[in-house]
């Protein structure tokens, strides 16, 4: 008896509080203007009308420069996030009317898209403060693993792993406010080009006689495209350029594309001189552009789109 | 089947109502069947190792009982060394033996690349010292077949300890121990959620950290090392003796005792000291087992210091098929014998002033943490480079945060852990826990600890790292 009474205030006081400071999460969340914690997604649901957002990873956020891309532009990017990831927030940002979109540009990291032993599926997680909101979101955190499900009857499980940056991004809300429609510019600094000359994660294509394509790019691209058409956005899918890799065109990845009648700007083949970029003066390390690079990459790319 | 994983949550669960439900002489039975599915959910294959291991020790162990003369019962005591030693040995060493034989005689002969079972070196020594233990005549020979594999295999231990000595736990599985008590309930859960929070708020979110550090050292000045090696320290020590605090309290709450296996060895006055309060399990094992049966300090001082320097290097061994342990393992018999030269006997350091004993704290933790290096690097050039970029004077203050995100979880677990540990861990008897603190106390504690958990923990059901030795 004695025991169960222990058990149950327990419990009871472990769900009060978790209920009580899942509450108190959900207010500051929603006050969040800046930061990949949800502060970008939320900045972005403030505007009416977004001409082009684009959405990946760091080399998308600190490569595609919104104010060059177009009059309301934004630019949605995640550093470090993959597909899975980028598949919830453009499902989440489409769930609602508001903004309206007139063209995605989709970040795809090639990697990712070929089997691979990275557990990129998992960062679907990040999004967890949309578990039981978002039906495509919930389904794909619940796919996981069967136990997944279980660690979100704590509501303030939804914040884990960003808990402290929720409430940080919340406080300088009133003192921060996101001047540069989402871009994250990188400053011109020096760096040293390191030796290697070849991304690690590539190498995958210089190893391999054949490559085969992820089941997941399939799904997770079918999906998008399905949003789009509803919604009569555009969709355009973009490689960024990297500064040692040769000239690197994926057969597999832009048939399948084509297949789905998506235009693929694979800009890892096009040579550095043609973009402008040869000099390392544009380049913050091999896979990221500074600020000055990613103006000269941003305007290539509006060319390009203007011309096709 | 992780500890800090929800699959493991149900399963304790599933097998706390089947072991509270059965009659208490089948209890072995669900102890049993358990602990074999949740070695199974991680290789079965490798069961037969485990049982194995089990019905050798359990037919020598008998045939030791019934015969009079240790000279009689050396060749069953040789049987059961052979084939614990032998498992060991193959699985764990035969690669390291080959690479090492090879290096030396410049021959090329292949590797086996044989997976090591999870908790080879745990059970091994488990088996061995009970076996040891029949042939000294300190304890009976378990008769009942059952409750000896429950012994070898009991599931909160199975993995990465403590090394439960037979003398402790048999008695205990023969008694059908095991009644839901409110002490021991309350105890054992607090004890589950200390080690929790342990792992995954500050082991886990401190391993980010420190990995990325030294999977990179080149690229990262002196101070960031060393302050990567401060944390592996924590880490460490969070990550074991947070496993052995999850072990003790599951076992306490059905009813089963183990020894404690930490006792914040990180204010020890002294190495000699440090080595009685870290991986107690194995250090007194290693001590009764290996230390004491070479001679111990009995033959003299020079044979002294051989026999804790071998007890040592064996130590490190017994960690890792690397000469990165065994160098661990020199390093901290090293400090022993040359503490054991200077000091003699450790004083009643008690009453020592309270600055000299923080000055004897800081030297002590910074020795350890000097061996560490070697304990986390993955090659004896790593390790090398590591502490020679730590002395390098030029470019040294220089700290990198690497995510501000993981650092800040970093500090908030870190504080709280620290909090924790001097105020409430350091003088806490969890088997007196009810008696000394007010239960409410305990809940506010639990609660808190849990919404930590459930907010800042890394959930991505991280390994633990003795899992490997």
């Amino acid at each position: 008896m004695r025991l169960l009474r222990y058990f149950a205030i327990l419990i009871v006081l472990v769900i009060l509080l978790d209920r009580t400071s899942g509450l108190v999460m959900d207010s500051l969340y929603d006050k969040m203007r800046v930061g990949q914690s949800g502060g970008k997604i939320n900045d972005f649901k403030t505007k009416h009308h977004v001409s082009v957002v684009s959405i990946g990873n760091s080399r998308s956020a600190h490569n595609i420069v919104p104010q060059i891309m177009g009059e309301n532009s934004y630019n949605l990017s995640h550093n470090g996030m993959s597909l899975a990831f980028h598949v919830g927030v453009i499902d989440q940002i489409l769930s609602d009317s508001i903004p309206a979109i007139d063209t995605i540009l989709l970040h795809i990291e090639p990697f990712e898209s070929y089997k691979n032993d990275f557990e990129l599926e998992r960062d679907i997680r990040q999004l967890g403060h949309f578990y039981g909101e978002n039906d495509f979101i919930t389904a794909r955190i619940n796919s996981l693993s069967f136990f997944e499900r279980f660690k979100y009857w704590f509501s303030l499980y939804r914040y884990n792993g960003k808990l402290l940056s929720t409430i940080k991004n919340a406080m300088t809300a009133s003192s921060t406010s996101d001047t540069q429609q989402g871009y994250v510019p990188l400053i011109n600094d020096s760096f040293h080009l390191p030796e290697k000359k070849i991304g690690v994660r590539d190498s995958i294509f210089s190893t391999k006689k054949s490559v085969e394509l992820c089941d997941d790019i399939d799904s997770n691209i079918r999906h998008i495209k399905e949003l789009c058409d509803e919604k009569n956005i555009k969709l355009i899918c973009f490689t960024s350029p990297e500064f040692y890799t040769n000239p690197v065109e994926f057969k597999e990845l832009k048939h399948f594309l084509e297949n789905e009648n998506i235009s693929y700007y694979n800009f890892k083949a096009v040579s550095l001189t043609d973009l402008g970029l040869e000099s390392n003066k544009f380049w913050r390390d091999p896979a990221h552009l500074n600020h000055s690079g990613a103006e000269v990459f941003t305007t290539f790319f509006k060319e390009v789109l203007k011309t096709k | 089947m992780l500890f800090n994983s929800v699959n493991f949550l149900f399963f304790f669960i599933a097998v706390c109502l089947l072991f509270f439900i059965v009659r208490p002489k089948h209890r072995w039975i669900v102890l049993l069947v358990s602990s074999y599915v949740f070695y199974g959910a991680w290789k079965y294959e490798y069961l037969i190792l485990i049982a194995v291991s089990t019905v050798v020790d359990f037919l020598c162990a008998k045939k030791m009982d019934s015969l009079s003369t240790k000279a009689e019962r050396k060749p069953f005591l040789i049987i059961s060394l052979i084939a614990n030693l032998g498992l060991l040995c193959t699985f764990k060493y035969l690669d390291f033996f080959i690479g090492t034989f090879n290096e030396i005689t410049n021959s090329e002969f292949g590797f086996l690349h044989l997976i090591v079972p999870v908790g080879i070196s745990f059970y091994t020594f488990q088996t061995l010292s009970y076996s040891i233990d029949v042939y000294q005549g300190k304890m009976k020979a378990e008769t009942h077949l059952g409750k000896f594999a429950v012994y070898v295999s009991f599931f909160p231990q199975l993995v990465a300890g403590p090394i439960e000595r037979a003398s402790n736990l048999i008695p205990q599985l023969q008694e059908n121990a095991g009644r839901l008590a409110y002490n021991s309930t309350v105890s054992g859960i607090t004890q589950v959620v200390v080690g929790l929070f342990k792992k995954v708020v500050v082991a886990d979110a401190v391993a980010i950290y420190v990995n990325s550090i030294y999977n990179n050292h080149e690229a990262n000045s002196g101070f960031t090392l060393l302050f990567a090696t401060y944390l592996f320290a924590i880490q460490i020590y969070c990550d074991f003796s947070g496993y052995s605090d999850i072990a003790i309290g599951i076992a306490r709450i059905m009813g089963y005792e183990f020894m404690e296996n930490f006792k914040q060895p990180y204010f020890s006055l002294s190495v000699t000291e440090f080595w009685r309060r870290w991986h107690i399990s194995l250090s007194s094992w290693l001590k009764d087992y290996l230390y004491i049966p070479l001679g111990g300090n009995k033959k003299g001082k020079i044979r002294t210091y051989v026999n804790l320097m071998l007890t040592m290097l064996i130590g490190g061994l017994w960690h890792g098929s690397s000469w990165n342990f065994v160098v661990w393992g020199g390093l901290n018999g090293s400090y022993l014998a040359i503490e054991k030269t200077l000091f003699g006997k450790p004083n009643n350091q008690k009453s020592a002033p309270k600055y000299l004993k923080l000055i004897k704290i800081i030297v002590t933790f910074h020795l350890i943490c000097f061996t560490w290096i070697f304990f986390r690097a993955q090659t004896f050039n790593q390790a090398s480079s590591i502490i020679s970029s730590i002395f390098e004077s030029t470019n040294f203050w220089n700290l990198r945060i690497q995510d501000t995100g993981v650092f800040a979880t970093i500090l908030v677990g870190l504080v709280t852990f620290l909090f924790l540990e001097f105020t409430f861990l350091r003088n806490l008897n969890y088997k007196n826990l009810i008696e000394e603190h007010h239960c409410l106390k305990l809940i506010i504690l639990k609660v808190i600890l849990i919404l930590m958990i459930v907010g800042l923990g890394i959930t991505e059901g991280s390994q633990f790292i003795y899992f490997q030795f």
